[in-house]
């Protein structure tokens, strides 16, 4: 049942994103809510079906994008991965904890994403380049906290697996 | 019989006497009897209306919620027509642009953006079904928009102008300068590769040069808004904004032939 709940959530997600969060736009950066279902999964499911979910959020959200198709789809496995492995060495029930996770895999992230741009020969300015990666960041966990408040406790999503 | 005596005539005059002064004096004194009237009569129709509210509550009530329904609708229909209005001026632009231009073209839909912060796309509602294929120029009334990337049966990806991965070949207008315009995933384009002495001034006006064979020549691309010199010191740049407005697109051109 709670599996069955993400996979639609993860689906709304994968149709908020392109068009309902642009009205949400702060700067230029809206939040990235594939990735938080991303996390949401790794902390809440184990690993053959966090991993599902993650590939799942990676092929929706390169659908949407033009840069390297599979960039996501590569990255969100082994965020999924690595977090994973994180969650055998550290208790991560504490919300401040999983809110610093995403913090963290949100700047890995944004971080590849525009040192890849970079390299395939994408012109980013510094100035834009820090304003995606950090702005990003910050938006992307403040909703996190939000959905952590009043999304996640209606899939029963705030226990661990 | 009646017998009109004195002492009837006394008593006729005394009850008629103040009638007669009574009506003579109306006019004055219609003024201050409503001021007197006015003040129990509005308390009164107060209380009436009140108690009327109290009997007829339900009647009220439902009545209420009908005329807060029909108003709801009412709004509603209002905000549609509002919408289909702006959407034919819309589509007037575009009809005109498509009239007056000898290019071949087809109108789309945008139905979604790009769903990452490190590129800048957008989604149409045709595809190969509907002619579109894969490097044709994309533009609007107001000018260039980008290029197609890839097309499936029934939608297209638009790369816009602003993507850091885009370069079109651009000219000043003016002068003919040309030099290469690419987007810096901000609001501004750059164009690059300008010589050291090159004719290019703040407001001059950048369209394609068609250079190349996706952009044909003369679409509106915007105008320089800073021009300064490159990090190496061999060549110029100019900083031009876009003529396309590209937060509200939802129309556009695909330039077919």
């Amino acid at each position: 049942m709670r599996k069955r709940a993400f996979f639609f959530f993860i689906l709304l997600c994968a149709l908020l994103q392109p068009t309902f969060l642009d009205a949400f736009r702060i700067f230029g950066v809206k939040p990235d809510l594939l990735l938080l279902s991303v996390v949401v999964a790794s902390i809440n499911f184990k690993l053959r079906s966090a991993l599902f979910f993650s590939i799942l959020s990676g092929i929706l959200k390169d659908a949407f994008s033009v840069h390297s198709f599979g960039l996501n789809t590569l990255l969100f496995p082994l965020w999924t991965l690595a977090l994973f492995f994180l969650a055998k060495e550290v208790q991560l029930d504490d919300d401040y904890i999983r809110i610093g996770l995403v913090l963290v895999v949100a700047l890995l992230h944004n971080l590849t994403q525009g040192f890849m741009i970079v390299y395939f020969g994408g012109v980013v300015p510094f100035g834009i380049f820090l304003r995606l990666t950090f702005l990003g960041v910050v938006y992307t966990t403040a909703v996190f906290c939000l959905l952590l408040r009043y999304v996640f406790p209606l899939l029963s999503l705030n226990q661990s697996r | 019989m009646f017998k009109f005596t004195r002492k009837k005539l006394r008593y006729f005059v005394f009850f008629l006497a103040p009638v007669v002064i009574l009506i003579l004096l109306s006019a004055v004194l219609i003024g201050p009897i409503f001021r007197l009237v006015r003040r129990p009569s509005i308390i009164l129709t107060y209380l009436s209306r009140e108690l009327g509210g109290f009997i007829f509550y339900h009647r009220n009530l439902t009545e209420n919620e009908k005329l807060k329904k029909d108003v709801d609708l009412l709004r509603q229909k209002i905000h549609n027509l509002n919408e289909i209005y702006l959407e034919n001026m819309r589509l007037k632009e575009l009809l005109s642009l498509k009239q007056s231009s000898p290019l071949k073209v087809i109108a789309a839909r945008v139905i979604a953006t790009s769903a990452d912060n490190w590129s800048s796309m957008l989604l149409l509602d045709k595809g190969l079904h509907h002619g579109i294929r894969r490097n044709m120029a994309v533009i609007n009334y107001l000018g260039l928009v980008g290029r197609v990337v890839e097309s499936s049966q029934y939608t297209s990806k638009v790369m816009l102008i602003t993507d850091s991965n885009m370069g079109v070949s651009g000219m000043v207008q003016r002068s003919r300068q040309e030099g290469l315009v690419s987007g810096a995933m901000g609001r501004n384009l750059v164009m690059h590769y300008l010589p050291e002495g090159a004719d290019i001034a703040v407001s001059d006006t950048i369209v394609t040069s068609g250079s190349n064979s996706i952009y044909p020549k003369g679409l509106l691309i915007g105008k320089v808004v800073e021009v300064g010199n490159e990090f190496s010191g061999l060549s110029r740049y100019a900083a031009i904004k876009p003529a396309v407005l590209f937060s509200s697109i939802e129309e556009v051109l695909v330039v077919v032939e």
